[in-house]
């Protein structure tokens, strides 16, 4: 395994990796307190600017041994702040959270005591989601609670987002100059909305100083401490911190000069945008080699910077990431998306603004610091276009022959096209990219707003069931019908589409109600700095401020759904085998005692993801209908709904919540992930599922996921490289967004179920991002042990 | 026309050059005694049965049915087809032949067994662009072989066993036809591989092993030779036997896995003479 570049990075790389995640209550001490004396006193967006620099100037300002890029946003590594203001934890959910077996957080008995005098009792009744469950329609709440979605904003701030390059261009003093400008032009005569953009512009005038201060702070501590090194004789740690002092004074007030002060800028930026807010897929640099690469070739050019002190440099920022675990869900399951990564995923390689190929030499770096990291975070991707040179995509290969589950690949032929149809001119397409796991947007100019996922399988049986959830008995959607009157498959269909219709609508309305409690309630104040426009409308990131304000729904379990229909489609409507009455007699027993049915329909069944024109129209045709119900629906910014075809660990989830399914899958079972196949399903090899994907229009959507399973022994030689390059290009020509792999045997994964110590760094793809197999739950660890394993062909 | 065809594999990576489409005819005049695909020896469609499958509900009224398996324990063993039949399945792959430099191999059984309807479909490979190529034991009729080579991109060509006699008993034909072919192929200048299934007490020996270098530097000075392949003994092959006839008493295991050491000594020995040579494939 290759070995990190310095014997620094070997030791910064090690206690990150063993640094058990931690509670920290220190953020929302200082809240609370500054809520205590100034709520009331302003607006809502200086109040929350104000808290933000309330906090930079107090946190503990952290600089470890050997650092070369400095800031946390607790008070240490992986030491997690809270955000009471969004979600309170109870002293149950700490407790919970400090004992139980995977994804632990330790928290002290005095922190929980602190948490249960101190910052509980002020924030009853006043968390942003208790405002949202006050108000929710027994409409939503029915089908929510019997899992036919879920809704991210009732946990944490809709998605922040992915930066593009004018943070190397600009400092915050620059930024507010152009505040200041915006502030200047304000008509208070014929503009009503005058004075809620003084409000949001001043607030964004505030978190500039904010994130000064907090750099400042840096500068001082890093100041003190090399006068303590040089006391102590250590005259070359003593030059590394005056050096940190300088770039700390230099960045984020001024535009980085250099490498370093370009990776350190992003570095203060992002924690600012991870400590004002607790966005879904925390933040994001986007096209961090092309940003750097002028930095890079000018520095070395100068002969101030060497490739092994960029790389050493590029190491200290991924582990900066990976000490920054995802903040836990309250209402502490784990099922949803249980993990302790936070989604910050870097774009490597693709196209530069002007199409042309953006892969250069920082590029090879970051690959190389993949391999010798193999750390949780950053989650990592290559963009491959047409233009991208064979050499950059074999050597991301083989980085994904390491098998740590990165990098994915992406094609941005296909999401450029996808951003332009949703309206994004040719050169912000370009521009943008993948945040978080598949997701793509307008890097620095867009909200992209991830609501949730819709269990499209679960909707399905509750169609089968007039609207009725058969777990629970309770009517939790319109009645469609009776199944067993249905005189057609086209009667059927139908039926299911009223059926999503009217469940896309009930969550669309409580996620719009979402929207503008956001808004009005925790508006984002740094984060609308750094995203065009809004500055200039003068508009916050969460109301309408960035050029393009987007809402995706994520559907999942495409696979499940395409073989149950083609199941009743030829089993009972064609061929006659059986009738929708013994069907449904079947799927509420489980299976129980009719193994031969079950069997009879997993083997003679048409399955997605066989390049089976059978089951691919209606894949194809159930893709298409989904893209109708959600596509084009207006949000609460004048913009629309989107669909995506994500699922993260959600497959998991809405498996156990979704009764036994006409393809054979039975009760509780994880649904397809993503648009992937059935588990199982696809018998014809990585050729045929990559045809069978190719077939949906994958333009329509913001992203589709697909993943692959291979076996080392299928990525041994250079040949067999060339060959994975080669499938990667073949399904991008055939229009695909993204494909991934895990290249791990079914032996090590159960090995590591036996063995979990011996196995403490075996990372896997999970879904858009890699997890420790060791820390996931035993259903999501089938999950990823029943994909389909290709091997030896 | 019609061929008997037993198999069709997708992204088959270790058959040629890229990714390929393989073609399993059925059907093989030899009967090699590691043969580890059983299943192509007869030239008829079969019916397997593969125990673990089975669910014992006997929907099959003890294997009369095969059709009505539910859980596909029972399995059809080779259809016929027409060549538009083929074609259109070689035709889905065409996205991964042209970004791979990969194509079509005929395999089985031994394809030019089918001589007729392997050469119509190479003709039709030919005329779509796609590469083609053969994988054979080249215990064929020469003329069969002289029609077919025009058509042929590749040739992946079995190599067993030099000594005669004990190609004799463990194949149960004379080499003679099978190297006088292989000069045939090498003569014509359509490249050709080598592969050698390496086989623990048969031709691990290094009188063998020095037989078949002294063959490949022949034939290289003839033709093209690309590649050598060393392919290990694996036993994969006996347990399918059980599927062909389930009541079958196998006789206990007389071949093994040559040692590390072995193979890598004959892997040494080829690429001392600037073959190049890989293991498995």
């Amino acid at each position: 395994m290759p070995q990190p570049v310095t014997p620094r990075i070997a030791r910064l790389r090690q206690e990150s990796f063993d640094t058990q995640p931690s509670l920290n209550i220190e953020r929302a001490r200082i809240e609370t307190q500054f809520y205590k004396e100034n709520e009331g006193k302003y607006s809502i967006p200086v109040l929350r600017a104000m808290n933000f620099l309330e906090l930079c100037k107090k946190k503990t300002i952290y600089i470890g041994p050997d650092e070369l890029i400095v800031g946390e946003r607790g008070p240490r590594p992986k030491a997690v702040s809270t955000f009471p203001e969004l979600t309170c934890h109870s002293v149950e959910d700490l407790h919970v959270l400090n004992t139980r077996e995977l994804q632990r957080y330790t928290i002290s008995q005095q922190d929980i005591d602190i948490y249960e005098r101190e910052i509980i009792p002020f924030w009853k009744g006043k968390t942003q989601r208790e405002r949202i469950f006050a108000q929710v329609p027994d409409s939503w709440r029915l089908p929510y609670e019997a899992g036919l979605f879920t809704e991210f904003m009732e946990q944490r701030a809709p998605g922040h987002t992915a930066l593009d390059g004018k943070i190397y261009k600009y400092g915050m003093k620059d930024f507010k100059k152009m505040i200041a400008q915006s502030l200047s032009k304000l008509d208070f005569l014929n503009d009503p909305y005058a004075t809620d953009k003084r409000e949001e512009l001043t607030a964004m005038d505030i978190s500039c100083d904010a994130v000064i201060v907090f750099a400042e702070r840096h500068a001082a501590l890093a100041e003190e401490m090399a006068s303590a090194c040089e006391a102590q004789g250590n005259a070359v740690r003593a030059a590394e911190l005056r050096d940190i002092a300088e770039v700390c004074r230099r960045v984020p007030a001024n535009a980085p000069r250099t490498y370093h002060e370009a990776i350190q800028m992003y570095w203060f930026v992002h924690l600012g945008t991870i400590t004002e807010l607790n966005g879904w897929d925390a933040m994001n640099p986007g096209h961090f080699d092309q940003h750097l690469a002028p930095f890079y070739e000018k520095d070395m050019a100068a002969g101030i910077l060497t490739r092994e002190r960029a790389k050493e440099l590029m190491s200290c920022f991924f582990i900066k990431v990976n000490n920054q675990t995802a903040p836990p869900k309250v209402g502490i399951t784990a099922k949803e998306s249980g993990t302790y990564n936070d989604f910050t995923n870097l774009n490597i390689g693709g196209v530069k603004p002007d199409g042309s190929d953006g892969v250069n030499p920082v590029s090879y770096i970051m690959l190389e610091t993949i391999e010798e990291m193999h750390l949780l975070q950053p989650g990592t991707s290559i963009h491959i276009s047409a233009v991208t040179p064979e050499h950059f995509l074999r050597e991301g290969c083989k980085v994904i022959r390491r098998g740590y589950g990165y990098p994915s690949v992406f094609n941005p032929d296909v999401y450029v096209q996808e951003l332009m149809r949703q309206g994004k001119s040719l050169q912000d397409a370009r521009e943008g990219g993948c945040s978080g796991c598949i997701e793509v947007g307008a890097f620095g100019k867009e909200a992209y707003l991830l609501t949730g996922y819709l269990n499209v399988a679960k909707i399905f049986e509750v169609t089968l069931h007039n609207g009725t959830d058969p777990v629970s008995g309770k009517q939790v959607s319109i009645s469609t019908g009776d199944p067993r009157e249905f005189a057609s498959f086209e009667e059927l269909y139908d039926a299911f589409m009223k059926q999503v219709r009217y469940i896309v609508n009930q969550k669309m309305l409580v996620s719009n109600y979402i929207d503008r409690m956001f808004a009005k309630y925790a508006p984002a104040t740094f984060l609308s700095v750094l995203m065009d426009d809004c500055i200039v409308r003068g508009r916050d990131y969460y109301d309408g401020g960035p050029r393009y304000n987007t809402n995706y729904i994520q559907c999942t379990g495409l696979g499940t759904i395409t073989d149950s229909l083609s199941s009743i489609k030829k089993h009972i409507y064609e061929d006659g085998t059986f009738s929708m009455d013994k069907l449904l007699e079947v799927l509420a027993k489980n299976f129980a005692g009719e193994e031969k049915m079950r069997q009879y329909i997993i083997n003679h069944t048409p399955f997605f993801g066989n390049d089976d024109e059978y089951a691919d129209y209606i894949a194809v045709r159930v893709y298409n209908d989904l893209y109708d119900s959600i596509e084009g629906k207006p949000n609460t910014k004048g913009e629309c709904y989107h669909l995506n075809m994500l699922s993260t660990t959600c497959h998991v989830y809405f498996g156990t919540v979704t009764g036994a399914t006409p393809d054979g899958r039975l009760a509780g079972k994880a649904l397809s992930d993503g648009t992937s196949p059935s588990h199982g399903a696809d018998t014809q090899g990585p050729s045929a599922v990559v045809r069978s994907l190719g077939k949906l229009d994958q333009v329509k959507s913001g992203g589709t996921l697909l993943n692959q399973r291979f076996t080392p022994s299928l990525l041994k030689s250079e040949d067999d490289i060339a060959n994975l390059a080669a499938l990667i290009r073949s399904y991008f020509a055939l229009g695909g967004h993204h494909i991934q792999f895990n290249v791990v045997d079914t032996k090590t994964l159960r090995d590591a179920q036996k063995y979990p110590d011996q196995y403490r760094d075996l990372l896997v793809r999970v879904a858009g991002y890699s997890d420790y197999f060791n820390h996931m739950d035993a259903a999501l660890q089938e999950d990823v042990i029943c994909r389909t394993e290709n091997q030896s062909f | 026309m019609k061929g008997c065809i037993f198999d069709f594999k997708r992204y088959s990576v270790h058959d040629g050059p890229g990714i390929r489409f393989s073609v399993f005819f059925k059907g093989c005049p030899l009967h090699c005694a590691w043969c580890h695909n059983p299943e192509s020896q007869s030239f008829e469609p079969q019916v397997l049965f593969i125990a673990n499958k089975c669910i014992g509900c006997g929907s099959c009224e003890s294997r009369q049915f095969p059709e009505k398996c539910p859980a596909k324990a029972l399995e059809k063993c080779g259809s016929w087809y027409t060549v538009e039949q083929v074609m259109k399945r070689i035709r889905r792959e065409i996205p991964f032949f042209e970004r791979s430099g990969g194509g079509v191999t005929f395999s089985g059984g031994e394809p030019m067994a089918q001589p007729q309807i392997l050469l119509e479909l190479l003709k039709e490979c030919r005329a779509s662009g796609i590469h083609t190529a053969v994988d054979t034991s080249l215990f064929v009729n020469p003329g069969v072989l002289s029609d077919i080579i025009p058509f042929t991109d590749l040739f992946l060509l079995d190599l067993k066993v030099m000594n005669n006699e004990r190609h004799l008993k463990y194949i149960g034909v004379e080499n003679g036809l099978i190297l006088e072919n292989m000069h045939t192929v090498a003569r014509s200048q359509v490249p050709f591989a080598l592969r050698i299934p390496f086989i623990g007490g048969v031709n691990d020996n290094q009188q063998e092993i020095n037989a078949m270098l002294q063959l490949a530097l022949e034939l290289s000075n003839l033709g093209n030779l690309t590649r050598i392949h060393l392919l290990p003994y694996h036993d994969y092959g006996r347990s399918k036997l059980i599927r062909i006839n389930p009541e079958a008493v196998l006789p206990p295991d007389s071949f093994y896995k040559p040692s590390d050491e072995t193979i890598a000594g004959a892997m040494s020995l080829f690429a001392s003479q600037g073959f190049t040579v890989v293991q498995g494939g």
